[in-house]
């Protein structure tokens, strides 16, 4: 086909056309929008995984986490029942806690197990360590989940106050006459286990619940079907856009491949 | 090209069969059997299925895409063969249709193999 008779690109834009590629925009945005989607569902399905631990029956801390043993990695996120006594004049607030967009402070105070070790108890956040209710006295029992102590290596500015920087074992261990666990729990309102016994003391009155963070990571192949299905899309909706084109060029403009 | 029509039509009725599988056997049993049954339970694990259909529809699609640029059919024909691959039992009588048109307008696409 000679140059001087060939097609102009602007017959492209004729209004003729203009219903095939709004069909195009719109099958690209569809194929865009049920990716993210399916991205979505697969993303929840891993978090929900991922927190199912937390989701298990309890048992006896001593179980789970030694009072002189490592951390173990199964420990994370495990629903602990912790008994003993308060500590409540070794409160501490941990600073620079999020909860519901405000900053503010874990209130936490160490439970002494018949172990003789204590385990700290994160009772719930505070906005200011002033406003918090006075910390609870005498025998403690509740459940808690379980996390590892945080050892990032935040220098705390003041070592006398009870404000620490992050929820560190070996950094409260010289505030305390007694051996520390490694690890702490965040307490829950949760019924303790066995049959038969009295309502829990987790000191939660009077503060707002603390998410527990740190989690297992969802298995490698959890909801992989939705991951595929994201890809589907995606590469479909990029078909589409390839159709199009190639139709407008050959069909359209008569330029052949 | 001469494999392409012949691809087509596998891909057709197998996308077909997934689909009326998918649409009406596993998805009715997933949803409608009573809980906890082995017919829903059956209904639940043949999803996976729903995996498979995607994939062959695109190689579907890719396929009779290039039958299109073969066949210079029309811009909404063109559309219901890409499209018939979604509604359950519809592909069936558009591979008929298909298979009518090109043995009657592209001999040359049906005689696989075989030398003018």
């Amino acid at each position: 086909m000679h140059d001087a008779t060939a097609i102009p690109a602007r017959r492209a834009f004729a209004p003729r056309y203009w219903g095939v590629h709004l069909l195009m925009v719109a099958a690209v945005v569809t194929c865009a929008l049920l990716g993210r989607w399916q991205l979505g569902v697969w993303h929840g399905h891993r978090v929900d995984d991922a927190a199912a631990v937390t989701r298990e029956p309890a048992v006896p801390l001593g179980d789970v986490l030694g009072r002189d043993a490592a951390f173990p990695s199964s420990g994370v996120g495990r629903p602990v029942v912790v008994t003993g006594t308060w500590d409540p004049t070794r409160t501490v607030y941990v600073a620079n806690r999020e909860s519901n967009g405000r900053t503010g402070y874990w209130a936490t105070t160490p439970v002494v197990t018949s172990t003789g070790s204590a385990i700290p108890v994160v009772r719930g956040w505070t906005p200011s360590p002033r406003t918090a209710p006075p910390p609870p006295r005498g025998t403690a029992a509740l459940v808690g989940i379980l996390q590892p102590s945080e050892d990032t290596g935040s220098t705390d500015s003041d070592t006398h106050d009870a404000v620490v920087p992050e929820l560190s074992t070996t950094a409260l261990l010289p505030r305390a006459p007694y051996d520390l666990y490694g690890g702490y729990v965040v307490a829950t309102d949760r019924s303790l286990p066995a049959a038969g016994t009295s309502a829990p003391t987790p000191g939660t009155a009077g503060l707002s619940r603390v998410t527990v963070e740190r989690l297992p990571g969802a298995d490698a192949s959890t909801a992989i079907r939705n991951l595929l299905y994201a890809f589907q899309w995606w590469v479909f909706g990029g078909f589409a856009v390839f159709m199009w084109w190639r139709w407008l060029q050959e069909d359209v403009l008569g330029r052949r491949r | 090209m001469s494999k392409l029509f012949p691809a087509y039509r596998v891909l057709a009725l197998t996308v077909g069969v997934l689909l009326a599988f998918c649409s009406l056997v596993a998805l009715p049993l997933k949803y409608l059997a009573a809980d906890g049954s082995g017919a829903q339970h059956f209904g639940d694990q043949a999803s996976i299925m729903w995996v498979a259909h995607g994939w062959v529809f695109i190689i579907y699609v890719a396929v009779s895409f290039l039958l299109w640029r073969q066949t210079r059919w029309s811009l909404p024909f063109a559309i219901l063969v890409l499209l018939s691959g979604l509604i359950p039992l519809v592909i069936f009588y558009v591979e008929r249709v298909v298979t009518r048109r090109i043995r009657a307008e592209h001999p040359e696409l049906v005689h696989a193999g075989m030398d003018p």
